[in-house]
């Protein structure tokens, strides 16, 4: 579904990615693991397309999207939810979501049917639809994200750290709806995360990323017995 | 090593003597040009052709090339059998002294021009600190109707063309007395032009016992609305409202007061044009401009050469889109370009400047009925005669020309020349103001 | 009381042109992060299209007003799409060069086409009606009601569709916005496209009382500035209230103090509104 040949970008002239390959397959569910700057990030924009890499392909259900704007990567079925959220924060929770369907807008039935779908898993966004989404809390405004991110119907979800900055309690809360829309929804995830433990914990396969280069593989069982990988990450 | 970097030292060295070889021609050439059929005189002009005052710099270079075209025309200027043609150079200055000195440099050393042109006071003055250097003499043509500027600034090389304003003054003032007007209020543009003529205005008419209501001012080159002022000088009811400035600023301010429910009279300043102003309110004008009192405009000027010269300017310019009218700056620097030539050959010398400006007493007076505006001669601090005339709007029509002359120095002289006025115009409505004032 | 009436009419008169160029340099800054210098010339192009349309080719007022809101929209979205796209990535002083650019170009172009003189649009409505003892022409009127139709419109668009959302995403978060699929690129077009109009309904509406110069817009577009700065930059209820005091400030202060510091009062109020709310009005702390 996404394929990654030798992709390199830099950012701020520095190579922060540096010919990263890498796959998810339809269905999957990938954790993408790295510590503070490994790279995450900068992989993650440059497959949605805010970065552009100097090399290498990046191909989504077989058409090559390297070049792509972020709105027609979007529109061709992969959402990123970002990194610190990126909500519109003086926007209704009820417009953010609205704005996460922007690319199907014209499918007022569908984008109605995804809405009620997102309370269901969200019933706090619900409730509070007509409050600014700057007001939430840090917990909530990552649930706002994600759904957010729903609203488009991806085929293929990214979700970069989104247990940054949450309490334990919530972090079991998000990767359990995480692991929802998988399963439930059949939604393909690829997601970032530096907590190691929650994300093999629910992924099945794994990459380990390090200075912007990929440095191991495996599924998430192999990656949690790595004795690398339980030294660097989870600290056992 | 070091011959090549003496080699790269040479380069510029002779890239700019090519330059300069390029930039000045030949000297052969230029002797040439001295035996060829016809000469050539440059009459420089420096004044606002971009920015707030362009329309009023437009028009005085109209004048002078419309007149420097009919000059040659009729053959050019002959002095010993040698025909010379006149040409104009002419560079904006946007009004910007700096800019002047800058242009009147390029019209001396490039231009090789005699006489500069100049409308604008500020632009003038730096203008009268340099034009006597020795060998580089050139005569001022000085467009200002500042009064006593010819005293505070004597300059033996300058000519200064429109008649003073305080004729104006006192003539409006006078009008506005015997309509029987006593309580004046001011919006006049806050440049330092206006505000001279507004202050001397205020000196007159509190002399002769009428009252100032209010006194305020606004930016009639930049602003469009002066609703503000209008309001605030209409609560102290006066009967008529001094204005003025660029006519497009007092057309607005004559507008904008009608529309706050203004009743009474109008004072224009000399700088507007009523002519301009009332073509510009369209089919209202003579409602809106009702009991105003303003300089005559050029159509209704009792010279008769006024409406051929107006077809002719109107075909050359209106039509060209480089004039919306006739104005009387046109009209007056038309015909000191023509002073100017004459007095090239009275004086016999296209670069004797102290000879051509000696010269310029001996060409006058010029008439309107040759020329379309009259300069009777000229005062010892160099100002022409010129005539000024004002007219006032009532009942709808534009009442009958005031002629004002103000150089007569005794009531003698003031009634010979009335007396050739009625002869050679007819209906001729003469006053005498006094100039300079009696103190 | 009356004297104070007709003053207030006058400010909010003065205010609603304001307002309108000002909420345009407000939207391109929220935007584009972009000091909008040369919107004081779009307001002057929009001025001298109405004033073409109705002299050439003999439209009546309204078709024309709104033909020049037209072509102005087309323009604005052709400029930000040619000259300011281009530039994204740039520093602000390479967008602050292109305004001048433009700014030049436009009044060069227009002094070539028609003139330097100025020109008047023959005034639709020259009667003028009294209210509660002041004067007040209908074409006055009219600028202040077809003022507050446009911003109530303008808010109405981006407060109630998508569209609008998007604007307002844009505005608080670029990437953000690029990321959930819009196309932020066609909202830049868009949001000059708008401000441009904008520009181009508030000259035309007050071409008839005024009259059109090639430098109509200079002293506005420092005036619009100063409302984006004293209205927290990029706030566009802080535009619609700044434009409005600032007319006000003009008029009353202007009327009742002295005409001679009209401009004063203008940017004095600046500086003091900024040394007691440095954000501005509806500035948003120091995000
Ligand atoms: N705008 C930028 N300018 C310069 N360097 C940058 C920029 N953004 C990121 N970097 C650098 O690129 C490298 C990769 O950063 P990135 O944000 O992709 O890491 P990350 O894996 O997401 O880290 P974290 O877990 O802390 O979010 C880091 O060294 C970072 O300092
Ligand atoms: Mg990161």
């Amino acid at each position: 579904m996404l394929k990654l040949e030798q992709v390199s970008t830099r950012i701020g002239g520095y190579r922060a990615v540096n010919s990263v390959c890498l796959e998810v397959r339809q269905g999957e569910f990938v954790s993408l693991i790295g510590g503070n700057g490994a790279g995450k990030t900068t992989l993650m924009r440059t497959i949605a397309g805010a970065l552009k890499p100097f090399q290498g392909s990046i191909q989504f259900m077989g058409a090559a999207i390297e070049k792509l704007p972020p709105d027609r990567i979007v529109r061709a079925g992969l959402c990123l939810c970002p990194e610190g959220r990126r909500l519109f924060p003086q926007l209704s929770v009820y417009k953010n979501l609205i704005l996460g369907a922007y690319t199907r807008r014209n499918d007022r039935l569908g984008v109605q049917r995804t809405l009620s779908q997102v309370y269901e898993i969200f019933p706090v966004l619900k409730v509070r639809k007509e409050q600014p989404a700057g007001t939430f809390s840090g917990g909530e405004q990552q649930m706002l994200a994600i759904a957010r991110a729903l609203m488009s119907e991806p085929k293929l979800l990214m979700l970069d750290e989104p247990s940054m900055g949450l309490a334990p309690l919530m972090v079991e809360k998000v990767s359990e709806i995480i692991t929802l829309i998988n399963v439930e929804m059949g939604t393909t995830i690829l997601l970032a995360e530096q907590n190691a433990h929650m994300a093999l914990n629910i992924t099945q396969r794994g990459y380990v990323i390090e200075n912007g280069k990929v440095v191991l593989e495996g599924s998430s069982a192999e990656l949690s017995d790595n004795e690398q990988v339980r030294k660097a990450y989870i600290g056992a | 090593m070091k011959r090549f970097s003496k080699n790269l030292l040479l380069l510029p060295a002779c890239l700019l003597a090519a330059v300069m070889a390029a930039g000045c021609p030949p000297a052969e050439q230029e002797e040439e040009e001295e035996v060829a059929p016809a000469g050539e005189v440059v009459i420089g002009y420096s004044g606002p052709l971009s920015g707030p005052a362009a329309e009023y710099g437009q028009d005085g270079l109209n004048g002078i090339i419309m007149a420097v075209e009919d000059i040659n025309a009729a053959g050019g200027i002959v002095i010993n059998g040698q025909v010379y043609n006149l040409r104009v150079a002419y560079y904006d200055d946007m009004a910007d002294p700096t800019v002047t000195m800058t242009n009147v440099d390029r019209l001396l050393d490039r231009d090789g021009a005699i006489a500069i042109f100049n409308m604008v006071y500020t632009c003038t003055l730096p203008m009268l600190e340099i034009n006597r250097e020795a060998g580089r003499e050139f005569l001022i043509m000085a467009y200002t109707s500042v009064p006593l500027v010819e005293y505070q600034h004597a300059n033996e090389l300058a000519v200064w063309l429109p008649p003073p304003f305080l004729g104006y003054v006192e003539t409006k003032a006078r009008k506005a007395m015997e309509q029987g007007w006593r309580r004046c209020a001011i919006v006049v543009d806050s440049g330092a032009y206006g505000q001279a003529w507004s202050r001397t205005f205020a000196q007159y008419w509190q002399a002769m016992g009428g009252t100032i209501t209010y006194d305020g001012k606004g930016s009639y080159y930049a602003d469009t609305d002066f609703s503000t002022q209008i309001t605030a000088a209409m609560a102290t009811n006066p009967e008529f409202m001094l204005i003025g400035g660029p006519s497009k600023g007092t057309m607005l301010v004559a507008e904008q007061a009608r529309e706050l429910g203004f009743e009474g009279g109008f004072v224009f300043l000399d700088q507007a044009k009523i002519d301009w102003v009332a073509a510009a309110l369209g089919e209202n004008a003579m409602e809106i401009l009702d009991n105003t009192i303003a300089v005559v405009a050029v159509e209704h000027s009792i010279y008769p050469t006024i409406p051929e010269f107006t077809q002719r300017y109107n075909e050359r310019f209106v039509e060209q889109g480089k004039a919306t009218i006739v104005t009387w700056e046109a009209a007056i620097q038309y015909t000191s370009t023509y002073i100017l030539a004459k007095a090239m050959e009275a004086a016999g010398s296209v670069d004797d400047i102290f000879a051509i400006r000696a010269a310029i007493n001996g060409v006058l007076p010029v008439y309107g009925t040759e020329f379309p505006y009259e300069f009777h001669g000229i005062t010892d601090a160099g100002r022409l005669h010129a005539v000024g005339s004002i007219a006032m709007i009532q009942d709808g029509a534009y009442q009958p020309p005031i002629t004002i002359y103000w150089w007569p120095q005794n009531q003698a002289e003031f009634d010979e020349l009335s007396a050739w006025a009625k002869e050679t115009y007819g209906e001729v409505i003469p006053v005498w103001v006094q100039y300079p004032p009696p103190r | 009381m009356e004297l104070f009436f007709q003053q207030t009419i006058n400010g909010i008169m003065l205010g609603s042109t304001y307002v309108l160029v000002a909420l345009g340099v407000t939207m391109i800054y929220g935007i584009m992060r972009l000091p909008s210098f040369a919107h004081g010339h779009f307001y002057m192009l929009g001025a001298y299209i109405t004033f073409f349309l109705i002299t050439l080719y003999n439209f009546s007022y309204w078709p024309a007003l709104i033909l020049s809101m037209v072509v102005l929209f087309f323009i604005g979205g052709l400029v930000e799409r040619i000259v300011f796209r281009p530039l994204r990535e740039q520093s602000q002083i390479s967008n602050f060069i292109a305004a001048i650019g433009i700014l030049l170009f436009i009044e060069h172009m227009v002094t070539v086409i028609w003139g330097p003189h100025s020109h008047r649009i023959p005034n639709p409505y020259p009667e003028h009606i009294y209210l509660f003892g002041a004067s007040v022409s209908q074409q006055r009127l009219i600028v202040i009601l077809a003022a507050v139709v446009l911003i109530a419109l303008l808010q109405l668009f981006i407060k109630k569709t998508v569209i609008g959302f998007t604007m307002e995403a844009t505005a608080q978060d670029r990437e953000g916005a690029a990321l959930v699929g819009i196309n932020v690129n066609r909202v830049s077009s868009l949001t000059f496209s708008i401000a441009c109009a904008l520009a181009a309904a508030a000259a035309s509406l007050v071409a008839p009382i005024f009259v059109i110069v090639p430098g109509m817009g200079s002293l506005l577009v420092m005036k619009a500035m100063v409302i984006f700065i004293l209205g927290g930059l990029g706030s566009i209820p802080g535009a619609i209230i700044g434009g409005y005091i600032l007319g006000l400030i003009e008029a009353l202060g202007g009327g009742y103090i002295s005409s001679e510091y009209k401009d004063v009062f203008a940017f004095g109020a600046l500086i003091l509104i900024l040394a007691i709310k440095p954000t501005g009005i509806f500035g948003k702390g120091a995000a």
